[in-house]
């Protein structure tokens, strides 16, 4: 697998990257404030060395540069990755096309945690964000509750996982309504929140998320190519000697893992997840080797563009990202599986 | 590799499958298991690779399956199951790949060393022209013969197979035994589930007649697979002759009824006025 076609996805790899690049350039570059991209880098480097390139620039560029646009673009990019990873393990590790990030009742945890945040205005000692810590705990708890309900003896049947994430989901989403409507006057930012935005985006928020993602990431490649096998199903993968039930407990806290930190730091945010790996999986193969890199590169820049669309469309206001991806993404999938079905004359 | 069964019981639930199976496999061997549906020929391979935990003795080469581990199992002991589930959008080639995967580490990706295998498995199971070709595109004969090179990938001493040749024509039929008896030539322990006795008659060495979970009858072809033993654990009349090469049996359904013992097509039915 990937013997024969190693250069060529190297060389989709590359490209991926380079266009991730020229997504994030622009999307900085865009915006009520366009800062054109000659001075983009001009900026940087003057800020990295102190009286690098001269340059004669409004004074207001350089924070919008460096403490909103940036930080903004940055977490778009690292969210966008990171939903899209969890997505294709997901639907590889359940062998279930419809699998999305939100799966084991992660979405519903974290909104029950961030509302409760928003509607009492909590705060943490330390400045930790009570909205993002809260949302955290609640995905990790409702995951780790889900996953003890489904446990028969010493594994989880997939099916049983799914229907306990679903039913805990729902309640957990009523739980959701339930403080929405009790808090009238705070019921516009809990929405907000639930809908995803990068609008509160800081270097903060990207520091405290990344140390969950990057090693949740990396476990989930390296583990790549073993997601391939489980795909024979649970008894071929065990017939090429992999201790499944091991190997679906650990994809499941690294990807759920990566799930909880997204959500933490950008709220609900969806079809990104669960429509990037199908777009990748429908242009470029299964092979998970590949498809979970270039997974996380499509979501990246996918969800910057969607970002960029969200602040810009409207001069007037900002829409909710959540509403630009899937306005955007649905269309684009349907016309790909158009495309597949042509293309295999089904 | 060499495997030992002795006293194996198995239930699923309250419901006995397999009631006290004992035999041998030895390498070099090809050992048919025969019996009518429900008499828990899959579930026997499912126990013999430690898939489900039964109770009594497996020992491959004297060492109890439960204390092998699962990745050292996978080198010696490969499985072809019934209706393989071979996953959509791979190639062909991808998923023979896949059964390299027990002799790789985690870090590794397969190299010209596991290409190779893996085209000689291709080749063996005359399924090399289809490399390129998606799961999606194969026909239910050709992913049979796919899952069988998956099995040949990963380089077993012992295969069991499960009604390999339930889906091909006659020519993949006898194509796929000739590359089982190759095998076994070169060293190879060969567990056979089938249901076609005539096919098993002309490849087994030994034969084990299941009937309700027990071994009924067991022993070379011809002592086996005789009209009596037939009648009694499938509830069929059959005729039993040697096969005119081989003098191995051959078994013939028998013919009853308006027909007489005519086979019909040679002399029309008379039909009144």
């Amino acid at each position: 697998m990937g013997y024969y076609l190693r250069q060529q996805r190297w060389a989709t790899l590359l490209g991926g990257l380079v266009v991730l690049g020229l997504a994030a350039v622009l999307s900085t570059a865009v915006g009520s404030v366009p800062i054109p991209p000659g001075a983009i880098w001009r900026l940087l480097v003057g800020q990295l060395f102190p009286g690098g390139i001269p340059g004669d620039f409004p004074r207001s560029w350089a924070p919008i540069l460096l403490q909103v646009r940036l930080p903004r673009v940055a977490l778009a990019g690292v969210v966008g990755a990171a939903l899209a990873v969890a997505g294709a393990s997901y639907q590889g590790l359940f062998r279930n096309p419809l699998a999305d990030p939100y799966l084991l009742g992660v979405a519903g945890g974290a909104s029950v945690g961030a509302s409760l945040a928003l509607a009492f205005g909590l705060t943490l000692p330390f400045g930790l964000g009570a909205t993002q810590v809260l949302a955290f705990a609640g995905a990790l708890g409702a995951a780790l509750a889900v996953y003890l309900l489904a446990r028969v003896g010493r594994s989880a049947p997939v099916v049983t996982l799914l229907l306990a994430g679903v039913a805990l989901g729902s309640l957990l989403t009523a739980v959701t309504s339930l403080i929405l409507i009790l808090s009238e006057d705070r019921a516009q930012i809990i929405l907000a929140w639930l809908l995803g935005s990068f609008g509160t985006a800081s270097w903060e928020r990207v520091g405290t998320a990344l140390p969950y993602m990057v090693p949740a990431a990396l476990a989930l490649l390296v583990s790549a190519r073993l997601l391939n096998a489980l795909q024979l199903g649970d008894e071929g993968a065990l017939h090429l000697g992999i201790e499944i039930e091991r190997l679906k407990f650990w994809l499941m806290v690294a990807t759920t893992l990566l799930v909880a930190a997204a959500v933490s730091v950008s709220g609900l945010i969806g079809f990104v997840g669960l429509l990037i790996p199908h777009a990748v999986r429908l242009l470029w193969g299964p092979d998970y080797r590949f498809l979970l890199p270039m997974s996380a590169l499509a979501g990246a820049i996918f969800l910057m563009a969607a970002d960029t669309a969200a602040r810009t469309l409207f001069p007037q206001a900002e829409l909710p990202v959540g509403v630009v991806t899937a306005f955007c993404g649905a269309p684009f999938f349907l016309y790909l599986l158009r495309q597949r079905r042509k293309e295999l004359g089904a | 590799m060499n495997l030992l069964v002795r006293d194996l019981h198995f239930a699923y639930g309250p419901k006995p499958v397999l009631n006290g199976i004992s035999f041998t496999l030895a390498a070099g061997q090809v050992l048919g298991v025969l019996g009518p549906n429900g008499s828990g020929k899959s579930t026997l391979l499912r126990c013999l690779t430690g898939a489900l935990r039964a109770q009594g003795t497996i020992e491959w080469d004297q060492r109890p399956v439960h204390t092998i581990p699962r990745l050292e199992l996978a080198k010696k002991v490969a499985l072809v199951p019934q209706n393989p589930h071979l996953p959509e959008g791979f190639t062909a080639l991808e998923v023979v790949l896949l059964g390299r995967t027990p002799h790789l580490k985690l870090w590794d990706s397969e190299g010209p060393k596991d290409l190779a295998i893996c085209h000689s498995a291709l080749e063996r199971t005359s399924t090399l022209e289809l490399a390129m070709h998606r799961v999606e595109q194969l026909s239910g004969g050709e992913r049979q013969r796919l899952a069988l090179a998956l099995a040949l990938a990963q380089e077993p001493e012992a295969l069991l197979l499960d009604e390999p040749t339930a889906h091909l024509d006659l020519h993949h039929q006898l194509a796929t035994l000739d590359s089982i008896r190759t095998l076994v030539q070169s060293g190879l322990a060969v567990l056979l589930v089938m249901h076609d006795l005539n096919l098993a008659t002309s490849i087994c060495d030994y034969i084990l007649l299941l009937c309700q979970g027990a071994v009924r009858y067991q022993g070379p072809p011809a002592e086996v697979i005789t009209e009596a033993h037939v009648r009694e654990v499938y509830g069929a009349e059959v005729m039993v002759v040697p096969h005119p090469q081989s003098g191995e049996p051959v078994v013939l359904s028998q013919r009853s009824g308006r027909h007489g013992t005519r086979p019909p097509g040679l002399v029309a039915p008379r039909r009144s006025r």
